[in-house]
């Protein structure tokens, strides 16, 4: 009970009035051992988690969750993928090792000022158990594909036992539990497309996938398939289409009219010239042009919030006030 | 002339915290907390800058969570009692600084301004918040827009058309009751866009929203103005684009504004400091320290010794960095126009709840920004996303990228290893409501409530804070068990109304307990 043992020694260090009480501080030690457990506990789980992580004192324990859930659900792709994969998904060992890396990097780093709000000085006690547990299954057959990131996935299955036993009366008893990949880029459905399979043991889980590339159309069926290859497919997801990392190709710019009272009028279209580009490379400035050529522009804006607060707090006591524009801003140098 | 509009946006949220079924609940200090230092303090500078005079223009999210927390009576009276409480601690404080100068300016600063919120809270807006904003909407200054209907993060709750849809449905019609129309605009839950959304937010009315600087930029066809001008998706919905360049230059470590030595410590609280005895009526019934408010070191530096606060250097350093905020959008505004040809629109979006909560100053800071934008200056004009819309309605069309503003830009803070177990049982329980609301279109009155209920459950469930909560790591348990709740009476409700079995006594708890939304209407599932 890792929280619970943190909170009395909270309350106990609170009690000494003359030393400074950091909410945070003092639950190092319960975090770490706490983290080991987990980390010997998850090993031993598959790939289906029917609960949430339990017990976890601070942030700490659950960056290195964190991280180690995505190292692990990593290296279970690269492992159990990689033979069947396709050209267009090739994981390479080296990209998953600074993947991972960055991973953690950013996960230790990551000091939410959103967070802050939800600060008010100890861990809460949650009270009571939850009044139920929640389902293990809900007797259907079902996958589903989330988006997490240009390159990322998340899909969860869940097949009935009768369905797998209406798919092994029809393949022989040596089909075996298969995630089934498309990718339907150019396709548009799932018949002539590409794919790939992944051999899974449980009728109930969940999995990351790194992808190679954004922009990609991806489909996951989820069903049996013998030793002859024959596949009996029993859930379909929807199709999601992985988001852009970068500047679109160049095309016609459309503008449109929409008036306060709602109508709408597009009302003339130009072509896109090498003017254009001079003028957006001009309006962003070099630096972030260059972010954005590179397709890496999203992860100083998105995170800027969190990570230019982490920034901060680390910041203070290097040097304060109000500084000179910073290099970046295109103004400051024009 | 006007060389550029300047857009500062306000996203005002709280998960919904309430608990009549305890006396005092801990983590109703999050709404408690914000109603002292950011609600309250927002609402009086309004006030100040009307009565001064200065055409101020700003954007506000109100989510339908905090909207329905500050027009809650418990909830306003336990708030009561909670400021009620801070007086008292400041008059104690007043006693026991009386004769130490260096803490006496941070102790008559509490004094007054507890003082002054009490009378805002009480007496100006008779315990309803939300009558205040409402009244500087009305006047054209403030313009409040929505947000999801428990800030679910859209992206993830895509797998349920119906799901989404309602989370917008249900916020608009709060919205307009409690405002007296339709929003013109949503903040979308942390910015979550995915292409096709905004064809749901025109069919709600909703004509405008915000992503952040990539949602624009990695749209599928390229922006000629950058992140400077909006983009009209084919729904006809607007998208405008974060500036990066405001909101670094508010919180980059270069221009270190909420790091200045002289602001206010956040973490060194005498909830923690003073004797225990002390605190204790002001703490946790439990005996547990919590912060109180009272707060009396400044930053200092990096060092543990910490120096004592100077509430005028404080306000000193937000008068010069708004100045210096103010300086750059100007030279900003100069320089975008005239590669533009015509203004750009600068969006600065922020959590409201970093303004007086966390950066203590930063309610003076906005002060000072609206005040010296206004009237120190011509270049740069204060400007509300739908103003621009009526003067420049001819946009450049693009359906903007997928994207949120959570760290890496995507969607990971809400789905990894720490949360992504919540989604199979949100999806399945959008399912399910779906299932029943085109199943059951003419219920009597018990089956009605249970089917509202099981809307108010799932909408409670969906909220992102859960899920980012439990990635943070501060307050896991509490999130975990929200969640768990919230899906567990709406599935102890679906099986009691598929067995015939419903119980009216459960029903009615749970309209007592999870009170959200009271005039829902489960249907807009259908």
């Amino acid at each position: 009970m890792a929280i619970s043992k943190s909170r009395k020694k909270i309350v106990k260090k609170a009690k000494k009035p003359a030393k400074k009480a950091r909410p945070k501080a003092p639950a190092k030690k319960a975090a770490k051992k706490s983290a080991k457990k987990t980390a010997k506990k998850i090993a031993k789980k598959s790939a289906a988690k029917k609960s949430p992580p339990k017990k976890i004192a601070k942030k700490k324990i659950m960056k290195k969750k964190a991280a180690g859930a995505l190292k692990r659900a990593v290296r279970r792709t690269t492992t159990e993928i990689q033979p069947a994969l396709p050209e267009a998904v090739l994981l390479h060992i080296d990209d998953l090792e600074s993947m991972v890396a960055h991973a953690s990097r950013e996960a230790s780093e990551r000091v939410s000022a959103e967070a802050k709000k939800f600060e008010i000085g100890v861990p809460t006690n949650g009270l009571a158990a939850p009044q139920g547990e929640l389902p293990w299954e809900y007797g259907k057959d079902r996958a589903v594909l989330l988006v997490v990131d240009p390159t990322f996935v998340f899909t969860y299955w869940e097949v009935t036992n009768d369905s797998i036993k209406r798919a092994t009366e029809s393949l022989g008893n040596d089909g075996k539990l298969t995630l089934r990949f498309y990718d339907v880029t150019r396709t548009h459905s799932i018949e002539g497309s590409n794919f790939w399979d992944v051999e899974v043991f449980d009728r109930l889980g969940n999995w990351y996938l790194r992808l190679l590339g954004p922009e990609q159309k991806i489909c996951l069926e989820v069903g049996l398939k013998n030793s002859a290859g024959h596949f009996y497919a029993l859930a379909r997801s929807s199709v999601m289409r992985l988001p852009p990392q970068g500047l679109a190709k160049p095309g016609p710019i459309k503008w449109m009219v929409v008036t306060p009272a709602g109508d709408k009028l597009i009302s003339d279209v130009e072509d896109y010239t090498d003017a254009d580009l001079d003028l957006l490379k001009r309006i962003l400035g070099p630096y972030f042009y260059d972010l954005l050529m590179r397709g890496k522009l999203a992860t100083i804006t998105g995170s800027s919030i969190e990570a230019i607060f982490y920034e901060v707090e680390n910041f203070i006591g290097l040097q304060a006030g109000a500084g000179e524009s910073p290099g970046s801003s295109p103004w400051s140098m024009a | 002339m006007t060389k550029g509009y300047l857009s500062i946006v306000l996203h005002a949220h709280l998960p919904y915290v309430r608990h009549p079924e305890h006396e005092e609940f801990l983590e109703e200090q999050w709404f408690f907390e914000g109603m002292t230092e950011t609600y309250i303090p927002l609402l009086d500078m309004f006030e100040s800058l009307f009565l001064d005079g200065v055409d101020f223009r700003i954007t506000m999210s109100l989510t339908p969570p905090l909207i329905s927390m500050m027009t809650d009576g418990l909830l306003q009276d336990r708030y009561s009692r909670h400021l009620g409480k801070l007086l008292e601690l400041a008059d104690k404080e007043m006693g026991r600084t009386a004769h130490d100068w260096s803490f006496r300016p941070a102790a008559e600063m509490y004094y007054h301004k507890l003082h002054r919120c009490r009378y805002i809270f009480e007496q100006r807006w008779g315990r309803n918040l939300v009558a205040g904003f409402k009244h500087f909407q009305d006047m054209g200054k403030v313009e409040i827009v929505t947000c999801g209907a428990t800030h679910g993060f859209l992206p993830m709750l895509r797998v349920s058309h119906d799901a989404v849809r309602a989370q917008i449905a249900v916020a608009c019609d709060l919205h307009e009751r409690h405002l007296g129309r339709r929003p013109h605009g949503i903040w979308l839950p942390e910015c979550g866009y995915y292409p096709g959304l905004d064809e749901i937010l025109w069919n709600n009315g909703i004509r405008f929203f915000f992503v952040d600087s990539h949602g624009i930029l990695h749209a599928d066809s390229r922006p000629k103005y950058g992140v400077y001008a909006p983009v009209f998706c084919p729904s006809g919905t607007a998208a405008f684009s974060r500036d990066f360049e405001s909101s670094k230059q508010v919180w980059s470590a270069k221009e270190g504004y909420p790091g200045d030595f002289r602001y206010r410590d956040f973490y060194r609280d005498i909830g923690f400091d003073l004797d225990f005895n002390y605190v204790r009526p002001y703490i946790h019934r439990d005996g547990i320290r919590i912060m109180t408010g009272f707060k009396y070191y400044r930053i200092t530096g990096a060092t543990n010794h910490k120096e004592p606060y100077n509430p005028h250097a404080a306000r000193e350093a937000a008068a010069e960095h708004a100045g210096n905020f103010v300086f750059n959008r100007q030279r900003q505004s100069e320089y975008l126009h005239g590669l533009m040809g015509k203004p750009p629109i600068i969006v600065a979006p922020y959590d409201a709840e970093l303004f007086g909560h966390w950066w203590y100053e930063g309610i003076d800071w906005l002060n000072f920004v609206m005040r010296k934008t206004a009237c120190d200056q011509k270049d740069v004009k204060l400007a509300t996303p739908w103003e621009y819309l009526c003067w420049h309605p001819k946009n450049q069309m693009a359906t903007p990228s997928e994207s949120s503003w959570g760290n890496k830009g995507y969607a990971e803070v809400w789905c990894n290893g720490t949360n992504d177990w919540v989604y199979r049982h949100l999806h399945e329980a959008a399912f399910r409501m779906s299932e029943y609301a085109k199943l059951y279109t003419n219920p009597d009155d018990n089956l009605r409530r249970a089917l509202n209920q099981m809307a108010r459950e799932l909408l409670l469930a969906q909220s992102s804070d859960w899920a980012f909560i439990m990635n943070s790591g501060t307050m896991v348990e509490y999130a975990v068990k929200r969640t768990k709740d919230h899906i567990w009476r709406f599935n102890k409700l679906y099986e009691e109304i598929k067995h015939l079995q419903l119980d009216m006594n459960f029903v009615a708890e749970l309209e007592w307990k999870d009170n959200i939304f009271p005039e829902i209407d489960y249907r807009v599932y259908a």
